[in-house]
């Protein structure tokens, strides 16, 4: 059955310039539309402006110029507070270091988004959920240990489970795998091409692994922060 | 709120140590203020019983020495404030014949009931018992050692008109104060109208109040009561140096307590934000999956909220605890306490609020710089 294309997140003549004693342009009009359900990565070499285009996409960081959509509504003009709902509905995210909350268990991190958004009242159904996306990411036997004592892995593959806590519109992860052997990364793209084509869940993954990004169905490769090439791979992991 | 409150506590105790040392950094200032607050207070009490606890509040005298129709007077003033004990005395001066010196000395006549004798002569005796029969008077333990003599022996007045009395010494007392004890001797009032010539009225009336720092105002209230006839005098107006003294003390008393809270203010608030500083990885991954920056505030905020509460608790705790032990430790050589303990427990109270609400306060700069931290700057800067 075909999809009805549909972007989830739009930038429109995006620009970003970080500000200091000597301004650093990093975006240059930036135009790119994410298709619900894709499974999208970001390409270039280190400096091209892969991270800063996945911020002004995850909307954790405010463009100098231009506009950002998601679900077709203006976000870049949105108040923090909205801003804040915004990510934790619509978004998860994957960070190169993991980042999780070394204060916490395994399933408390899982746990966490849903928490913020149900502010600490958290159901048994919540937690049986959190349980069973630890059984999909393997870590179901980890789920009580302090998320400091886990390997690499198994903390990257906790930060999965929790990017998809709340059953998020779309995942972006930065390098996701960057930090890890290749064996685990083979499962961890695994992960999120079995989750993609499960849930209908937009990916957006910057690697600088080509392998990696063979496996998606589109490729956007960035240079000086501009976007050359925007290729649909017909090799990827298929969605049909 | 509920979220802010749970991810504060966890903070606080997954860094076990540094919470440790906060709330002990609390506990030993607030303990400092409330033992010094309260020592402070108890020695003022003492101070203030042991100088006015048994002596006249209030005098009523008049110009000609004779205060007389004292059951109207009695009656006139008796509902007058809080007056608890209304003792009229009759006195006058004199010389005490000894073999080698004469000592001047005043006798007093009055009751010996416990309910109005002011200056509760009867728990003073340190031998004998108290004056029953004509002539027989109790004098201050000073001066019968000064002059040697003891219970049973007689002791002989001479007055300013030349005529002389003769008392047997029935008892001997020690009301604390050296200058009391080697010039006073009490009599019933029978003795002293005898000795002393005086048919009927009274030298002057003594009033005890309640409230002992309201004095100047009954004090007041009696002299519009009976009139301008009689002089009306107050222990306040009579020990001003004192009072200056101990308002003095009690400044300095909230100073002290004012720094320590200071001190308390600002160690809480620089380590709370040293912990935003700690802790920003955690708060700017809690922001981008969507902690609002209101509720990254109320993280600090209870935060120095727990951490106050649990270190005035134990502050308190502890400064109770060290004015006990130095309550009970400090004694006077005879075994009677220093310090009277007197614990104004609303001030306790207060102290502990105010200590709560510091700690609190405390929490406001961590929790600004937590509102303003962007979740992009941990992720960039990793």
């Amino acid at each position: 059955m075909a999809r009805q294309e549909k972007n989830i997140i739009e930038l429109r003549k995006v620009c970003k310039v970080y500000e200091g004693p000597i301004d650093t342009p990093v975006l240059f009009d930036i135009d790119l539309e994410i298709v619900k359900g894709s499974l999208n990565a970001i390409i270039g070499q280190s400096g091209s402006g892969k991270s800063t285009l996945l911020n002004m996409l995850g909307n954790l960081d405010y463009p100098t110029k231009g506009e950002v959509l998601v679900n077709n509504q203006f976000s870049h003009n949105m108040k923090p507070k909205k801003l804040a709902l915004l990510r934790n509905d619509t978004m998860g995210f994957v960070f190169q270091f993991h980042y999780l909350l070394p204060e916490y268990s395994v399933i408390e991190n899982v746990l966490m988004p849903k928490n913020i958004q149900k502010k600490g009242k958290i159901s048994k159904e919540d937690k049986q959920r959190a349980r069973e996306l630890l059984e999909l990411v393997g870590l179901v036997d980890k789920m009580d240990s302090p998320s400091g004592k886990i390997s690499g892995g198994q903390q990257q593959r906790t930060a999965i489970a929790r990017a998809l806590m709340n059953e998020p519109e779309v995942v972006l992860a930065d390098e996701p795998t960057g930090n890890l052997d290749s064996d685990t990364s083979k499962e961890i793209h695994k992960l999120f091409c079995k989750i993609n084509y499960e849930h209908e869940t937009t990916f957006i993954i910057v690697t600088h692994d080509d392998r990696i990004a063979q496996q998606t169905n589109r490729i956007i490769e960035l240079n000086d922060g501009r976007i050359i090439s925007d290729t649909i791979n017909s090799n990827g992991a298929s969605l049909n | 709120m509920k979220l802010p409150l749970i991810i504060a506590a966890r903070f606080i105790r997954k860094s076990h140590w540094q919470s440790i040392l906060i709330i002990l950094g609390i506990a030993v200032g607030i303990s400092v203020a409330i033992f010094i607050s309260i020592l402070i207070d108890s020695l003022q009490n003492t101070l203030i019983q042991s100088t006015v606890g048994n002596a006249p509040h209030i005098t009523i005298t008049k110009d000609d020495n004779n205060v007389s129709a004292y059951n109207d007077l009695k009656n006139t003033i008796q509902n007058v404030g809080d007056i608890t004990r209304i003792y009229p005395v009759v006195e006058g001066n004199g010389l005490l014949v000894s073999a080698n010196k004469n000592y001047p000395v005043l006798l007093k006549g009055g009751s010996f009931d416990k309910e109005n004798d002011i200056y509760q002569v009867e728990d003073k005796l340190t031998s004998g018992s108290l004056p029953d029969g004509e002539d027989e008077i109790i004098i201050g333990n000073y001066l019968a050692d000064t002059i040697g003599v003891g219970v049973g022996d007689y002791v002989t007045m001479s007055k300013a008109n030349g005529t002389e009395n003769k008392f047997k010494i029935s008892g001997i007392y020690d009301l604390k104060v050296s200058a009391i004890n080697i010039s006073w001797l009490f009599t019933n009032l029978n003795t002293a109208r005898l000795s002393l010539g005086k048919q009927d009225g009274y030298s002057s009336i003594y009033l005890q109040v309640g409230k002992i720092f309201d004095a100047d105002k009954i004090a007041g209230e009696v002299k519009d009561r009976i009139g301008s006839s009689y002089s009306v005098d107050n222990w306040k107006a009579q020990n001003a140096q004192l009072l200056s003294g101990l308002q003095g003390q009690s400044v300095s008393s909230y100073m002290i307590q004012l720094f320590v809270l200071i001190s308390v203010l600002i160690s809480i608030t620089s380590i709370l934000t040293i912990t935003v500083t700690q802790k920003s990885r955690q708060i700017g991954i809690l922001k981008a999956i969507g902690l609002n920056n209101s509720n990254s505030s109320h993280i600090f905020l209870f935060q120095g909220s727990i951490l106050g509460f649990i270190g005035t608790l134990l502050g308190v705790l502890i400064g109770l605890g060290l004015f006990y032990a130095f309550a009970f430790f400090a004694k006077n050589p005879d075994g009677s306490n220093i310090v009277e303990p007197i614990i104004k427990w609303n001030m306790v109270l207060l102290m502990g609020a105010i200590a709560f609400v510091v700690s609190s306060i405390a929490g406001i700069i961590p929790a600004k710089k937590a509102n303003i931290l962007s979740p992009i700057e941990v992720i960039r800067n990793g």
